[in-house]
């Protein structure tokens, strides 16, 4: 899939994602703020050359790796690190998950940020 | 019932060398030494107990599995370790709660998981779930695979498979337990779940769960898998649906 399709499916899904955030139905909220994250770490990581593979963990390090190689001004590591634990608590475990002491709108805030530099660089 | 032997009540069961050894083989050699951290720091933050859960502990992971744990105490610091280490956290005084509150996922650990260390709880869990005779709330599961199953079929419906892919097998894999404890059989690790679907008659959920796992599906072939999952929840449904009573009129 191109850089550009991966960018907009980031927006997408943050479209999706922020009125379950506005509504507090944290579910749906961090499951379509995860895939909107990872979805624009991909597009992100193709537009400098990197390869994306499917397994979340990998998104994880490649986040970190964007950061650390000074390609994106942000870490998002651990943003995607956290939606993924959120989004596994809530849905196999049925839980509010714990979202480290932050709101569902700051990492909303966050994904956005990503999903910016995603549209930008497509 | 676990075939795990437990001890007397409050006892801290003393863990061999040799299985925690044994335990430290299963996990993949790149994980060992986060594995060995996990371990420290549990301590360290003065756990109750350290359970090595899900496929590695069944012996059965996949290229798709997490490194599972879960820790009776406090939440330990793992921003530094790898990202495919998941540590569920719950504190001791929850854990009896859940079992009775009918939580799977609690029993799970319990029942399957290779204990590291446990300062009793363990063992006194084990026995409040084989002399109550707890077992998981089916309609609780049955509740979280209908609610998946929503956000999969919208998932599928936005053209993005990777994600698409991820959101059937969590649906997939909701529907199978539901129907294996409505069926009265503990649901295993996800790899092992395809075998005992089929066990109970249950060979299209079986498959697709099955390819979600081992392969990358086509979206068209995702909603297939997913149509299986709504064909149960509709007979479910109907099922729940009090029946008139002749009396009514």
């Amino acid at each position: 899939m191109s850089p550009k399709a991966k960018a907009q499916l980031a927006r997408e899904h943050l479209d999706r994602a922020l009125p379950a955030v506005e509504a507090g139905a944290y579910t749906e909220a961090v499951t379509w703020l995860f895939v909107s994250l990872e979805a624009a770490i991909a597009a992100i990581a193709d537009q400098h050359g990197v390869s994306t593979p499917p397994k979340h963990w990998r998104k994880v390090e490649i986040a970190e790796e964007l950061f650390n190689k000074g390609h994106i001004s942000f870490d998002f590591g651990p943003v995607l690190r956290a939606l993924n634990d959120a989004r596994k608590e809530a849905i196999y475990e049925g839980e509010e998950p714990e979202l480290g002491g932050r709101s569902l709108a700051d990492l909303a805030a966050d994904v956005e940020t990503a999903v910016g530099i995603a549209e930008a660089g497509s | 019932m676990s075939a795990r032997p437990t001890s007397a009540a409050s006892e801290a069961p003393v863990i061999p060398r040799e299985v925690v050894a044994e335990v430290r083989l299963l996990i993949p050699p790149r994980l060992r030494a986060a594995h060995d951290l996990v371990c420290i720091r549990a301590r360290e933050t003065g756990a109750e107990a350290l359970l090595l859960t899900g496929s590695t502990a069944r012996g059965s992971r996949t290229s798709i599995s997490d490194l599972d744990y879960h820790v009776i105490g406090v939440t330990i610091p793992h921003d530094d370790l790898p990202a495919d280490l998941d540590i569920h956290v719950v504190s001791s005084g929850l854990v009896r709660t859940r079992l009775k509150e009918g939580d799977d996922f609690t029993q799970w650990s319990l029942r399957f998981g290779r204990v590291i260390f446990d300062s009793g709880i363990v063992n006194d869990s084990l026995r409040l779930i084989e002399q109550r005779g707890l077992w998981p709330d089916v309609s609780r599961k049955a509740d979280q695979a209908i609610k998946s199953l929503k956000i999969a079929m919208a998932m599928v419906q936005s053209g993005d498979q990777d994600a698409a892919v991820e959101q059937v097998r969590t649906a997939l894999t909701l529907a199978a337990r539901w129907q294996l404890l409505a069926a009265r059989r503990f649901p295993l690790s996800r790899a092992e779940l395809p075998t005992q679907l089929n066990e109970v008659g249950l060979s299209d959920l079986a498959g697709g769960l099955a390819a979600t796992i081992t392969g990358h599906p086509q979206l068209e072939e995702l909603a297939q898998f997913l149509s299986v999952v709504q064909r149960l929840v509709d007979t479910t449904t109907v099922a729940r649906v009090p029946p008139v009573s002749s009396h009514a009129a």
